[in-house]
């Protein structure tokens, strides 16, 4: 049984990876214990409000590898452990049944040799699907360098599976992983996607139900946000990846200057969320929410920053707009233009009604009509400052006169 | 003012409607339990009959289905002292109108009717995610106090999941039980105080949980407020990890 303490270890080296989602995978119980619920479940929330749904856990992290970003590199000073695959297993079985857990993310630090790692850790799923009757979730990192044949066998028992790309560009990789290539990484993850591609032609919809996914570090090397944005859609568009994410650089107790040494602080790697949901989901293309060598607004959700840029597409009519018009518009999501579309076929509405329909009025108003009726304003600079002011309002923050300038002006002149 | 009073079922509702249809009259509010009378308010006890609320819930099923009738009848769940009135006249409006009204929001019953069903169905989901079992000489116990009234709508997810082992899910709020006993779900009315024997494992697991917790968390990301929202304070108490 895996004791307290190498429990503590095993997950502290585990915990900095991002992805804990449970979600994309339908598996039915078949005569064992557990299923997979599609659009997943989180079980608890810790103190810095990441969700837990999986169990996340490291077999070992006793590392060969020395990479510069990583808590778990060889040079760094850290307690190690590892676990066997029954350990593992056996605690899967006791925390799920008790609800504690949606399913098992399983890592490890490359031991060995990345075939020996990856051997371990297919030893431990197939275990756990086989003997233990598991059929919960099971998110499985691949290690890059390891066998294809090892990685398909593995791919046929989980239901996700990733391979991080660690870092934003080739050449940082170099520097800050120097036993790490770009191309051992992106080679599994394409073939992993052609595999599955092909498994679906066929059918099979065992291979990786819930598709790949892949982590990036931010602010450890020097890329723009418009760079990072568009690798991200290139991962989604090539690999057919569900989701991509990223994790805002904190300093790991390392000395080394090629490393910033403070964090990169979190609104950026918000930011890159919210740019990435634009991707998704709205039907957004990075060529429009950025270029490559620019940062995202600090000051402006990226929608808001590309509704502002293109001022020719408002207003837009609530109710006649169609559904992937309504959903660009600042202050309407995919919640809200839902409701609207359902509510404007019974009879046509008015801004009293978006207003209860909980459209956030102070950021549409500039970019929406009712019935022809426009309320807002249209010079992008004024718009640009009441949207600041809103945004201020909403995070009930005392408003300074020396705040930013357009501000400060505007409060004093009472004009807009 | 006129009143109607009713048991606070589906059937309770749907004899209301049936009342308002046959009699003509739209009363103010519908309610089940107590509620504050003013001078002028004329109370009509609706007595629930079975043949009754049947005739209303095929009249319902014209509208838009079955799946009407359930979602109409959803808020009935709801701890909100208006849920009656709102079902009752969105309801009304699907019969007279003949048609399903459920996506009319510039209807204000409408929306608040939404509104409920929302809190049901995240709370169902939360829980889903939130119960924590303990396993027991004899099976699984879990207990919770949802806002809702919802035990069995939590419970088929977790007969789905665990099918070869026993379990009971305990509303502590309003007394109720889900019994698994390994082949079929029931739901029962439960008056008396339930005593469990934890398994000889149980506690060991329990520490090893609240390690994993506090391991799994990054000091430097703290943000209590971003937990909160995720995980309103009220359901910790029933929760190993925040014991």
């Amino acid at each position: 049984m895996l004791d307290e303490e190498r429990l503590k270890i095993l997950t502290e080296s585990a915990k900095y990876d991002v992805s804990c989602s449970s979600s994309g995978s339908d598996r039915r119980n078949v005569g064992g214990t557990g299923n997979a619920a599609y659009g997943g479940i989180c079980h608890s929330f810790t103190q810095d409000g990441r969700c837990i749904s999986l169990m996340k856990i490291l077999l070992s992290n006793k590392c060969v590898y020395n990479c510069l970003y990583c808590v778990n590199r060889r040079s760094n000073d850290v307690p190690r452990a590892s676990a066997t695959p029954d350990e593992i297993c056996m605690l899967v079985m006791s925390f799920y049944k008790r609800n504690y857990i949606e399913g098992l993310f399983l890592s490890s630090a490359i031991e060995k040799s990345p075939d020996h790692t990856m051997e371990l850790l297919l030893e431990t799923v197939t275990r756990l699907r086989k003997l233990y009757g598991f059929n919960g979730y099971i998110h499985l990192k691949g290690i890059p360098g390891a066998d294809s044949l090892l990685l398909e066998r593995a791919a046929n028992l989980v239901d996700r599976m990733s391979f991080n790309i660690e870092l934003p560009s080739e050449k940082s990789l170099r520097l800050l992983a120097p036993q790490k290539s770009a191309s051992a990484i992106l080679t599994p993850m394409k073939e992993m996607a052609e595999s599955r591609f092909a498994a679906r032609a066929e059918n099979n919809k065992k291979f990786l139900p819930a598709g790949q996914t892949t982590q990036m570090i931010v602010g450890a090397s020097p890329e723009h946000d418009g760079r990072i944005i568009r690798l991200t859609e290139a991962l989604y568009k090539k690999y057919s990846l569900k989701r991509v994410y990223f994790s805002s650089y904190v300093p790991t107790n390392t000395t080394t200057p090629l490393l910033p040494t403070t964090p990169v602080g979190l609104l950026r790697e918000h930011r890159l969320y919210q740019a990435d949901w634009l991707l998704r989901f709205y039907g957004f293309s990075a060529a429009e929410i950025l270029d490559s060598d620019e940062d995202l607004d600090v000051n402006f959700d990226p929608k808001c920053g590309w509704a502002l840029k293109h001022m020719e597409n408002f207003p837009v009519e609530i109710n006649t707009a169609p559904p992937e018009m309504l959903v660009r518009v600042p202050g309407i999501g995919f919640v809200t233009a839902n409701k609207i579309v359902r509510a404007r076929k019974f009879s046509s509405l008015d801004f009293n009604d978006l207003y209860k329909m909980r459209v956030v009025m102070k950021r549409a108003v500039h970019f929406i009509t009712c019935n022809g009726k426009f309320c807002g304003q249209t010079r992008p600079a004024a718009v640009k400052n009441l949207l600041l002011l809103a945004d201020r309002a909403q995070n009930a923050e005392q408003l300074s006169l020396f705040s930013s300038p357009e501000i400060s002006t505007s409060a004093l002149i009472g004009q807009f | 003012m006129l009143i109607y009073k009713c048991d606070g079922t589906a059937e309770g509702v749907s004899c209301c409607l049936y009342d308002s249809f046959v009699n003509k009259r739209v009363p103010e509010a519908v309610y089940s339990g107590s509620f504050q009378p003013s001078f002028d308010t004329e109370v009509v006890n609706i007595a629930t009959d079975k043949a009754i609320a049947e005739r209303v819930r095929r009249g319902i099923a014209k509208c838009g289905g079955i799946w009407l009738y359930s979602e109409l009848f959803l808020p009935l769940r709801s701890y909100d002292g208006l849920r009656e009135s709102v079902t009752f006249s969105v309801a009304r409006r699907c019969l007279e109108e003949r048609r399903s009204v459920v996506t009319d929001y510039t209807d204000a019953n409408v929306l608040y009717h939404r509104d409920l069903c929302e809190k049901i169905r995240k709370e169902v989901h939360r829980i889903h995610g939130f119960l924590r079992f303990s396993e027991c000489v004899g099976g699984l116990y879990a207990h919770f106090e949802p806002d809702n009234d919802i035990v069995d709508l939590v419970a088929p997810h977790f007969a789905e999941r665990f099918p070869s082992e026993k379990f009971i899910i305990h509303d502590t709020k309003r007394n109720l039980l889900a019994v698994y006993d390994g082949k079929s779900l029931k739901t029962v009315v439960n008056d008396y105080p339930v005593t469990v024997y934890l398994s000889t494992e149980e506690e060991n697991f329990r520490k090893l949980w609240k390690t994993y917790f506090s391991s799994v968390n990054i000091e430097s990301r703290k943000n209590e407020k971003l937990q909160n929202n995720y995980l309103p304070r009220r359901y910790r108490k029933n929760m190993t990890e925040f014991e």
